[in-house]
C-alpha cells in the first residue's frame, strides 16, 4: 500500500486515496484512516469525484434491494411524532417554564437566563426504552449553543438501590462519553448540568443507564431513556 | 417516484407535515426494504424507518443536490441509521453484532432471491472472500480492524479484499455483462 511521501520524485501522496476511498465511502475505515483520507482530500481535490462515485455505488447497491412496504403504523407513528411536538426550532415555552423550577435547584439563575435568551437551542427528547422497568422515564437535553453548560432533565426515574447510580452518556458510533452521574429526587426527577462542548461534535445517541455507585467507564446496562438521531 | 424532493424538502423546512407524508409515500418502501435487510427484525426495521424520516424532518437541509440524487442520499442515511441501531442493540443486549451466515439462506420474506433480490445476485458474482467482507461492512457496519478481528484475518488482507470487491462491484454496475 502506498504511504504519503513528501519527496517530489516519489509517487503522489494522493495515490493513497486509491486504496482508501472505496472503504471510506462505505464508512468502513478506522478512525485514523478516516482522518488520513480527510486530510488527503483537502490536498487532492480532484479525488472528490472518485469519492462521489463510490458513495453513489453504495446507494445503487441499496437500490437493488427489493422495496418492502412498511405497515401503516409506521407512517402513523411518524406523523404523530412530528405533530405531537413542535419542530426543534420552536421553543417549547410551556414545558420550559415547568422545568425551570427544577433547574433552579441546580444551576444559577444567570446560567438559565442565558439558555432562555437563545432563539435556537438544541433540544432533544429522551424516550423510555424499557416498558416494564421504567415505563414513565423521560428526559430532555437542552443546550443553548453559545453557552458552556448544557442540561439534562429527567423524570419518572425508578428509585435505585444504594449501590447504584444513574449515568448519562453521549454516543457517536463506537465512541461513548459519560455526561456524568445523576441522582434522582424522591419524586423520580433529576437534573444534570454538563459541558455543552460534549454536544458540539457529531453524536447519534444520548442515553441514561443504571450503573454501580461511582459510575462506569462505559455503559454496563441497557439505557432506560434514550434519544437517537443523526 | 414523481414527487419532486427539492420542492417537498422546501415545504418540510417550513414545517409542512403533508410534504413529509408525500416524501414518505414516495420513498418509505425503499428505506424499509434496506432497514429490514440490515436489522433482520420487522419491529426494529420499522423504528429505523421512522427515525430516517424524522431525521429528514428535523434536518431538511442536510441533502446537498450537487452531491447526488435525493434517493441516494436518503438510502445512505438509512443504511447508517440501521447499522448504528444494530450496533446499539448489540451493545444493549451484550451480544456481538451477528455475522452473516443467514445471507446464504433464502428467507420466507424473499422467496425467490434470484428474481427479486438483484443485490444478492450481484454480490454472488464476487469471489466469496470479497463478498463476505463487503456484506459485513455494508450490512453490519464493520470497519477494517473489526473485520480483521471478526474474521481472524490480517488487517492488510481484509483491506485488500474490501477494496478489490468494491472496485469489482463498481465495474459490474457500469458493465453488468462483464465476466470475470
Amino acid at each position: 500500500m502506498n504511504t504519503p511521501d513528501d519527496t517530489p520524485h516519489s509517487a503522489s501522496p494522493c495515490d493513497a486515496l486509491r486504496d482508501l476511498l472505496p472503504a471510506y465511502a462505505l464508512g468502513a475505515v478506522d478512525p485514523d484512516e478516516a482522518r488520513q483520507v480527510e486530510a488527503l482530500l483537502r490536498r487532492c481535490p480532484d479525488w472528490q469525484v472518485e469519492l462521489n462515485a463510490y458513495q453513489q455505488l453504495n446507494a445503487e447497491l441499496a437500490a437493488l434491494l427489493p422495496p418492502v412496504a412498511p405497515p401503516p403504523s409506521v407512517k402513523a407513528g411518524l406523523i404523530q411524532a412530528v405533530t405531537a411536538r413542535p419542530k426543534r426550532r420552536r421553543w417549547a415555552w410551556g414545558w420550559v417554564a415547568a422545568a425551570c423550577l427544577l433547574i433552579a435547584l441546580v444551576v444559577s439563575n444567570a446560567a438559565w437566563a442565558a439558555v432562555a435568551r437563545q432563539q435556537a437551542p438544541l433540544e432533544l427528547v429522551l424516550h423510555p426504552v424499557q416498558a416494564d422497568a421504567a415505563p414513565d422515564a423521560t428526559g430532555r437535553v437542552l443546550w443553548a449553543r453559545a453557552e458552556p453548560q448544557a442540561f439534562l432533565i429527567l423524570s419518572g426515574l425508578p428509585p435505585l438501590a444504594p449501590d447504584q447510580t444513574y449515568q448519562a452518556w453521549v454516543r457517536d458510533g463506537e465512541r461513548i462519553v459519560s455526561l456524568g452521574l445523576v441522582q434522582p429526587q424522591p419524586d423520580g426527577s433529576a437534573a444534570l448540568v454538563f459541558d455543552g462542548a460534549l454536544l458540539a461534535g457529531r453524536f447519534d445517541t444520548v442515553g441514561v443507564t443504571v450503573e454501580p455507585a461511582g459510575g462506569s467507564a462505559s455503559p454496563t446496562t441497557p439505557p432506560i431513556v434514550r434519544w437517537q438521531g443523526g | 417516484m414523481s414527487a419532486d424532493p427539492t420542492a417537498l424538502l422546501r415545504r418540510i423546512a417550513q414545517g409542512d407535515e403533508r410534504a413529509l407524508e408525500a416524501l414518505y409515500d414516495a420513498y418509505a418502501s425503499r428505506v424499509y426494504g434496506l432497514a429490514l435487510r440490515v436489522m433482520g427484525d420487522e419491529s426494529l426495521a420499522q423504528e429505523v424507518t421512522q427515525d430516517v424520516f424524522l431525521k429528514v424532518w428535523q434536518r431538511p437541509h442536510t441533502w446537498n443536490p450537487e452531491r447526488g440524487q435525493f434517493s441516494s442520499w436518503l438510502l445512505t442515511v438509512a443504511r447508517y441509521t440501521a447499522v448504528d441501531r444494530l450496533r446499539a442493540e448489540a451493545l444493549r443486549s451484550g451480544r456481538s453484532v451477528p455475522l452473516l451466515d443467514e445471507f446464504d439462506a433464502p428467507t420466507d420474506a424473499d422467496p425467490d432471491p434470484a428474481e427479486h433480490d438483484r443485490l444478492r445476485a450481484l454480490l454472488r458474482r464476487l469471489p466469496d472472500e470479497q463478498r463476505q467482507v463487503i456484506e459485513l461492512a455494508y450490512f453490519r457496519g464493520l470497519t477494517h480492524s473489526e473485520l480483521a478481528a471478526a474474521l481472524n484475518l490480517p488487517l492488510g488482507t481484509v483491506k485488500t479484499r474490501l477494496r478489490a470487491g468494491l472496485q469489482k462491484l463498481r465495474a459490474l454496475l457500469i458493465n453488468p455483462n462483464d465476466h470475470e
